[in-house]
């Protein structure tokens, strides 16, 4: 099955102050490329190839590397670190009128693939949901945003970990921070989005709680691919993305260890 | 293939001899999960009486590389026989493990730096 045509939004627009660097966040390489560009090559190895690239802190240097790599991205300016709610309302006018997918990624996930995007994807095209949230459960949960689920186990909402009671910190599913979105749900929830939490911002996590309080449908994808949740916010995260890169290549090459092993056995009578 | 763990500093050594292959991942998941499940994130793996390394023998030391590394801890290497390395270096796994020449420089490898 193949994802029906969409655009992505990709958030590309934060400082990463952790990262210890005057770089853009999601230009600092990994295995040798700047980290945006796997999420676009990802996007667009799911069939989603319409991309708007949010932008903000480094903007030029952003899209200059982008450029390069790339033709036809589009770019949606956010002045203000705002948060990821308002980052996806400065895509607006490349979405009004669309009323397809909507696939919403981050530019410092490099390690997403484009088979988890597909079948986010997927899942809107055969359940007809608002909103598709990729979401893993983990025994120790960091401080992902726990999805929160009523007594027959429908989405109601996701809560931010610094935002979250004790039992909702207690949930084991949380989200990654990939969704696909039904685009006019996308713009509806977007307009009445607010900033009552803990940072003071318009969190797109919000939208969620919006399509859900509304009736609307909201499935998950549960992925078990851990790594495929590694966000990049400081030089270790960095290390890790490195390695696992190099990881992927080298579970291409098992085959051929297999091939040396036999040869290499010990033979037995 | 034989394992025999040891602890030395909060560190889990892990010396493995035989043939690490599909025939024994099992038994090498097994001996990973237990430690896993005592919270140990540090570990050495002593490669010196490998004679076999294949794909699937490869797959479990790198599982573990990745559940431990998206937390605080790692895995580091010591003892390779050159057929091993060739391997780790075919694979390019050598990018991935930090590995030395014996074991006590691997363990004092997970030393907090002084001053740190």
């Amino acid at each position: 099955m193949t994802a029906r045509a969409g655009k992505a939004v990709i958030l590309a627009a934060g400082q990463g102050k952790r990262m210890g660097s005057d770089l853009p966040k999601v230009l600092h390489l990994v295995d040798g490329k700047p980290m945006v560009i796997y999420c676009l090559e990802a996007s667009m190895a799911a069939g989603i190839d319409d991309v708007i690239l949010v932008v903000g802190v480094g903007r030029d240097e952003v899209i200059e590397a982008v450029d390069d790599a790339y033709e036809g991205v589009e770019y949606a300016f956010q002045e203000e670190q705002l948060g990821t709610g308002h980052a996806v309302m400065q895509a607006r006018e490349f979405l009004d009128g669309w009323d397809g997918n909507v696939a919403v990624l981050y530019g410092d996930m490099p390690m997403l693939t484009a088979e988890t995007i597909r079948s986010v994807v997927e899942h809107r095209d055969a359940t007809g949901a608002a909103a598709v949230v990729l979401t893993i459960e983990l025994e120790n949960p960091p401080d992902f945003g726990r999805v929160v689920r009523d007594g027959d186990g429908r989405v109601v909402g996701i809560v931010e970990a610094r935002d979250a009671t004790p039992a909702q910190l207690a949930v084991r599913e949380v989200n990654v921070g990939a969704y696909c979105f039904d685009a006019s749900a996308l713009m509806g929830a977007l307009d009445r989005l607010g900033t009552d939490n803990a940072q003071g911002e318009y969190y797109l996590t919000d939208v969620i709680g919006i399509l859900a309080a509304d009736g609307a449908l909201v499935e998950t994808v549960v992925t078990e691919n851990l790594e495929e949740t590694l966000g990049i916010n400081d030089p270790e995260h960095l290390d890790f993305a490195e390695k696992l890169r190099h990881i992927r290549y080298a579970e291409k090459m098992y085959g051929r260890v297999d091939a040396l092993a036999r040869e290499r056995r010990p033979k037995t009578s | 293939m034989e394992v025999t763990t040891e602890r030395e500093d909060g560190v889990a050594v892990v010396t493995l001899s035989g043939e690490v292959d599909a025939e024994h991942a099992d038994q090498l998941q097994a001996a990973f999960g237990e430690l896993l499940g005592l919270g140990v994130h540090n570990y050495v793996i002593d490669l010196s009486g490998v004679v076999v390394v294949d794909g699937a023998g490869l797959a479990e030391i790198v599982n573990l590389f990745k559940r431990v590394r998206i937390g605080p801890g790692d895995v580091r290497l010591c003892g390779f026989p050159t057929w091993v390395k060739v391997m780790f270096a075919m694979t390019r796994l050598n990018k991935v493990f930090d590995s030395f020449e014996t074991r006590a420089a691997a363990v004092a490898s997970f030393a907090p730096a002084e001053g740190a």
